[in-house]
């Protein structure tokens, strides 16, 4: 079974302490949710896990290939909706018949089969985020790792993510996503996480309800 | 290899650096304009192309620069990276990644460099009379072009040290402070303009020193990239 073992995992910024020894396993198949308040650590966490950032511990991540969708990245001024999403599968290494499926699909779930022709640049922040998650959907990968994904949707742009991750869940991937929006997540994830004080504390979902 | 590099163009063609670069262009044009009625004004030994020629490439040099600092800075920002971790996955793509995008970036800046150049050029064949350009004019066209790498480099180093903007200021004070300390023999400019080379002082042990600038900084860069954090 694939895990991400997370051993005396110590992050600090300046003297602040952010994440204090943590010793965690996220193991194959079960959804994660992390909450937390503003600056808690929960990017933090996600950014260790991925060996984004340096800190104190070890990390022994065994999946061979993950997605990352980031809270918020920079998009090209002058480049339309379509190719930029063909351009990221294909860095993701992907040929251009699964690109074109597969981001068919994509767009039209997320109502974006409009706006192909769009220049990111008029795009609304919403508008952005769906880009982002139409590129972090594009590779089929074991491990899902969304960095508050929900921030920007409407409610029924979040509805279709939300089935997005249910559809996911059924195929037995694997998920850690970060939200403030902990009403809308309510019985999809297995394990919930807290982070607070640089501490986390965990919840399984089956235990509590 | 492409896919990536493309990518990267695309970011690379953003609003601010067309900006920067029609803003450079514009002022590089009108002060290329200046220059070409004082080569007719002056009543110097020299031919009127030398004269054009010496006033013109200390403008395209200090353009060159300005537009390399630029670009080398701006676009490594840590903010202006964050797409990387939509293709970015392992340790030694980390290092690729930044490789193309320098590739890239020089390649984008040469393309600006040659438009001011062809700007600099045509006015000389349209302006001055029987133009034309000695081999210690190619010779100082080479070495701004050279000075480009390292100054881009220069600015890259302190972007990803610091990760601001205002760290530009460095090497654009320490060129034009070498500019103008260029015919001073005391031990401080001469370090000053060891450090900040300009094409008054472009001699070939110059050439020598930049290209082991340019590759120490190379690393410099690549290392601060792979280690700090993202």
């Amino acid at each position: 079974m694939r895990e991400i073992k997370l051993i005396n995992i110590k992050k600090k910024y300046n003297k602040r302490i952010i994440l204090n020894n943590i010793n965690y396993t996220f193991k194959e198949g079960n959804i994660y949710q992390i909450v937390g308040s503003n600056g808690c650590g929960k990017t933090t966490l996600l950014k260790v896990i991925l060996g984004y950032i340096k800190h104190g511990g070890f990390v022994e991540n065994n999946f061979d290939d993950y997605s990352y969708i980031p809270d918020k990245i920079n998009f090209p001024s002058f480049l339309k909706v379509g190719n930029y999403i063909k351009i990221i599968g294909y860095t993701k290494g992907l040929d251009e018949e699964t690109i074109k499926s597969k981001s068919d699909k994509l767009l039209n779930l997320y109502n974006m089969n409009n706006a192909i022709n769009y220049k990111l640049n008029q795009l609304s922040k919403g508008m952005k985020q769906k880009v982002l998650l139409i590129c972090g959907f594009l590779s089929d990968v074991d491990l899902y790792i969304f960095d508050e994904a929900l921030s920007g949707l409407d409610k029924e742009m979040q509805k279709q993510f939300m089935n997005y991750i249910k559809k996911l869940k059924i195929e037995k991937k694997t998920i850690i996503y970060t939200t403030h929006y902990e009403k809308y997540f309510r019985g999809l994830y297995d394990v919930k996480i807290t982070i607070k004080d640089g501490i986390i504390n965990e919840k399984n979902s089956k235990s509590t309800s | 290899m492409k896919k990536i590099a493309s990518l990267h163009l695309e970011y690379l063609l953003n609003k601010m650096n067309i900006f920067v670069f029609s803003i450079c262009t514009l002022i590089f044009s009108i002060a290329i304009s200046s220059n070409l009625i004082d080569v007719y004004s002056s009543t110097s030994y020299k031919n009127k192309s030398e004269i054009y020629l010496e006033g013109s490439l200390i403008l395209f040099e200090i353009f060159s620069v300005i537009l390399s600092c630029f670009i080398f800075s701006f676009n490594f920002l840590k903010e202006k990276d964050e797409y990387r971790y939509l293709c970015v996955k392992k340790e030694d793509e980390k290092k690729l990644f930044l490789i193309k995008k320098i590739i890239v970036s020089l390649m984008f800046l040469y393309f600006f460099e040659l438009i001011n150049l062809m700007v600099l050029l045509l006015m000389g064949y349209l302006g001055v009379y029987r133009f034309c350009i000695s081999s210690i004019y190619h010779y100082k066209i080479f070495f701004v072009l050279l000075q480009v790498i390292y100054y881009g480099f220069l600015s890259m180093f302190l972007v990803k040290l610091c990760n601001n903007l205002f760290t530009i200021m460095l090497p654009m004070l320490g060129k034009f402070m070498s500019l103008y300390l260029v015919d001073s023999k005391n031990e401080i400019a001469k370090l000053i303009t060891f450090l900040f080379p300009s094409s008054a002082n472009g001699d070939l042990s110059n050439v020598f020193f930049i290209c082991i600038e340019v590759i120490v900084l190379f690393y410099i860069v690549i290392y601060l990239d792979v280690t700090k954090e993202y």
